[in-house]
């Protein structure tokens, strides 16, 4: 049958919205759930998936997507705190995993070059499971998700020596070959780029550009390092891992985060049908008692192994199981070395084969396990499951808009050592204010996924100092709707927008021009030979005056029509008038009592 | 120089308070400071302040009263610019902060029932919390001046009288000292 990547594209589409949402509403969870719609593509079912390279390399791009995405979310120095996990425990894992598969290999009687092959293969673990996995739980932030991604960032890292090693033991025709110096100046070009053109190319581009211009950019630069990392034979997740940890101090970083995010989730959904089409039902029918107990071999003694891991590295003791769970599966790596080691006569083809239905087996189990642990741990404590030391590093308060508003605002709070999180669509302002010493971010507020990645979850706070009322409204009803902890603050243009922001659930409205003008009546009642003090007064009188105005329109443009509302708003601020003109008529009489004895006196002012 | 602090939350409408001020505008060497119109927002320029009196020989405080308390600015203006540490008490390094010793401290203020400018007894429970921050602070206690209430225009002329002769004192007693230190 051929097809082209159009239809397949259909195909993979109608199975995803098919069959997620049923796994989904039977509690298996989103990645079994693709899984199984791979399965159901797969030879065994409709037979649509073979022979789909093209939908491969789609379904690569969805974790080299969501490395990149886990790389904006690490800036150099949350890295740089990462070291120990990623260098001393993630060496340790591998080298204790690789070391206890090779031995039980051995013990299968296998050749020595399979048994140090296998061992190293099979120690590895699946990023885009385990990521999976975390990100549902939020786990990424936790000590234990920490861990588990500092061993998954030096699994991407061993996986380049190991490609190398399996194509030289075993050396066949199509071996991507590694190439160290290219290698090497791809890396440093990624950095380069990264550091110094990145940055402006973004700007330039959100500022001619368009919206969708952006995330073309945004995909752009994913896929350019994806071909080039490929190119020299380097994993193409590590170097979007680097491109993404570069730009993690950008201010589009949340823009870019969160524009990628529905490309990563439907790529990485694509990726888990390949592995589901990829299980042959066959073999699996044919050898179903072999591969059931190889399967219970070495997941289990995987997990066994990653338990010890777990003690030895000091993760907490509830959290040891989640650790190896997390990890306990074949790698996406270990089709490619299968692929190799077939390739090149290390592996007869049925031996691959059943290499490869192994790991994705041990990859389909792994959601299931964790379900199990869930529900498991969840009946073991009502305490919290995971620890919950999530970084607490983003800002209490978040500002959308920072124009003439927003920023006054905004330097109250970081004169006072707030750093609040500030999230503007113009260019320009950001890169003048990020001079100023403010973490600004491009990113249109009035999304919800965009308030996401701006950290509205954790905030107290948010400010909405935009100058459009249509913006502001989608801004807090969107908010109001998906962050209801959150307290909203924003600005209003009049009265009328005033009482629509009521009615959104705003609770704290000011409008823009009304503080500023009562400043300057003042000063206009001093110039004209007021007391300072007198004139302060005055003006705190007719703020209070006027709020108990709307106030009680309120009342009444909600009982009453339109014409009626007009009309009483004309009558009570007639009413209003003549209050404040009796009393500034009787204004030496409206002090007496108050420090001047009521007999003396007074002068006539 | 001699530091008037007057503080009246309206003193465009107090007619005693006005004629006493217009009085001494002039007056050589004399700093009026009007607390309510510096700060209507009581949000007082310590610093300032602080300045202004360490530059001073005398104080002058100059204030209505109502329920037997100054007005609010007043307090709110000692509280800040007479901190511990500067004005009394120690500071850090546990020296004894006394930015003010020596100084003069005149209270003047105006009676609000009859007769009371002549019962020392009420004075003195009256002035009592100004007279013990005057002694925290090393200041010389200067005897309060207490104004009749204003009923004729005599009793307002006295009034303006009796404030320029308490200034006359001060005056000369800070040329005096001034000369004293000249020589």
């Amino acid at each position: 049958m051929h097809l082209n990547v159009l239809t397949y594209l259909m195909i993979y589409l109608a199975a995803m919205v098919l069959v997620v949402p049923l796994a989904k509403r039977f509690g298996l969870g989103v990645v079994l759930g693709y899984l199984l719609a791979g399965v159901a593509l797969g030879p065994a079912g409709f037979a649509v998936a073979s022979n789909t390279d093209d939908i491969k390399l789609l379904a690569e791009l969805g974790v080299v997507l969501m490395l990149f995405t886990i790389g904006l979310e690490l800036d150099a120095k949350k890295l740089w705190a990462m070291r120990h996990r990623v260098f001393l425990f993630g060496t340790l894992q591998v080298l204790v995993c690789a070391l206890g598969i090779a031995a039980a290999t051995y013990l299968l009687g296998l050749s020595y070059a399979l048994v140090v092959f296998i061992g190293l293969a099979l120690a590895l673990s699946s990023t885009a499971v385990a990521v999976q996995l975390m990100k549902d739980r939020n786990l990424m932030g936790t000590h234990t998700g920490q861990s588990v991604f500092g061993a998954l960032l030096l699994q991407d890292m061993v996986a380049i020596p190991l490609l190398i090693g399996v194509s030289l033991i075993a050396p066949s025709a199509d071996t991507a070959e590694f190439k160290a110096l290219p290698a090497l100046a791809a890396v440093v070009a990624v950095i380069l780029t990264g550091r110094y053109l990145i940055g402006y190319l973004l700007h330039w581009v959100a500022h001619y550009g368009s919206r969708e211009l952006f995330v073309g950019l945004a995909l752009l630069l994913v896929i350019g390092v994806m071909e080039l990392m490929t190119l020299v034979g380097v994993s193409a997740g590590l170097g979007a891992f680097i491109a993404g940890v570069l730009l993690a101090s950008s201010e589009f970083r949340h823009q870019l985060e969160a524009d990628l995010e529905p490309f990563k989730g439907l790529f990485l959904g694509l990726f888990f049908i390949t592995i589901g089409a990829g299980i042959n039902i066959q073999l699996l029918s044919a050898e179903w008692p072999l591969l059931g107990m190889l399967l219970l071999l070495f997941v289990g003694l995987k997990l066994l192994l990653l338990y010890g891991v777990a003690r030895l590295i000091k993760v907490a003791p509830p959290e040891r199981l989640s650790y190896a769970v997390l990890l306990g599966q074949g790698s996406e790596f270990a089709f490619v070395l299968a692929a190799l080691a077939t390739a090149g006569a290390l592996l007869s083809a049925t031996e691959g084969a059943m290499l490869n239905l192994l790991i994705a087996l041990s990859i389909a189990l792994s959601p299931l396990l964790m379900k199990v642990l869930d529900t498991w741990s969840a009946r073991q404590q009502h305490k919290p499951q995971h620890d919950t030391d999530v970084e607490a590093s983003e800002s209490p308060v978040i500002i959308a808009g920072f124009g003439r508003y927003g920023q006054i605002l905004g330097r109250l709070l970081l004169a006072n050592g707030i750093v609040p999180t500030v999230l503007d669509h113009d260019s320009d302002t950001i890169q003048t204010m990020t001079k100023f010493g403010f973490k600004v971010y491009y990113g249109d507020a009035s999304r919800m996924d965009v308030l996401e990645a701006a950290g509205a979850a954790q905030a107290k706070v948010l400010v909405v100092a935009v100058d459009d009322v249509q913006a502001i409204n989608a801004i807090v009803s969107n908010a109001k709707q998906h962050f209801p902890h959150l307290t909203l603050m924003a600005r209003a243009k009049d009265v009328a927008h005033m009482y629509q922001l009521r009615q959104l659930g705003v609770s704290h409205i000011e409008r823009e021009l009304f503080e500023a003008s009562l400043r300057q009546g003042r000063d206009v009642l001093t110039q004209l030979g007021m007391g300072h003090y007198e004139a302060k007064e005055l003006a705190d009188r007719f703020r209070a005056a006027n709020y108990q105005l709307i106030d009680k329109m309120q009342l009444v443009r909600e009982q009453q029509d339109e014409k009626n509302y007009i009309q009483l708003l004309r009558q009570s601020r007639e009413e209003l008038q003549r209050q404040l003109e009796r009393e500034s008529r009787d204004a030496p009489k409206r002090f007496q009592g108050v420090f001047l004895p009521p007999d003396e006196p007074q002068d006539k002012s | 120089m001699i530091s008037l602090l007057y503080a009246h939350p309206y003193a465009h409408h107090a007619r005693l308070e006005r004629m006493m001020l217009d009085a001494v505008q002039h007056w050589p060497g004399l700093e009026l400071r009007e607390l309510y119109q510096l700060y209507p927002d009581f949000y007082i320029d310590v610093a300032l302040e602080q300045k202004m009196l360490v530059h001073s020989n005398a104080i002058v405080l100059h204030y209505p009263m109502q329920c037997g308390l100054p007005p609010a600015l007043l307090v709110q203006y000692l509280h800040k610019v007479f901190q511990y540490g500067w004005a009394y008490g120690n500071d850090a390094a546990e020296v004894a902060g006394r930015s003010l010793q020596g100084k003069k401290f005149w209270v003047v203020t105006q009676a609000v029932a009859p007769h009371q400018e002549l019962d020392p007894c009420y004075q003195q429970s009256m002035f009592a919390p100004l007279h013990q921050l005057a002694l925290s602070c090393g200041m010389q206690w200067q005897q309060p001046l207490m104004l009749p209430q204003l009923t004729d225009s005599v009793v307002a002329t006295q009034a303006v009288e009796l404030f320029r002769q308490g200034l006359d004192l001060l005056s000369a007693a800070s040329e005096q000292d001034r000369s004293r230190y000249a020589s």
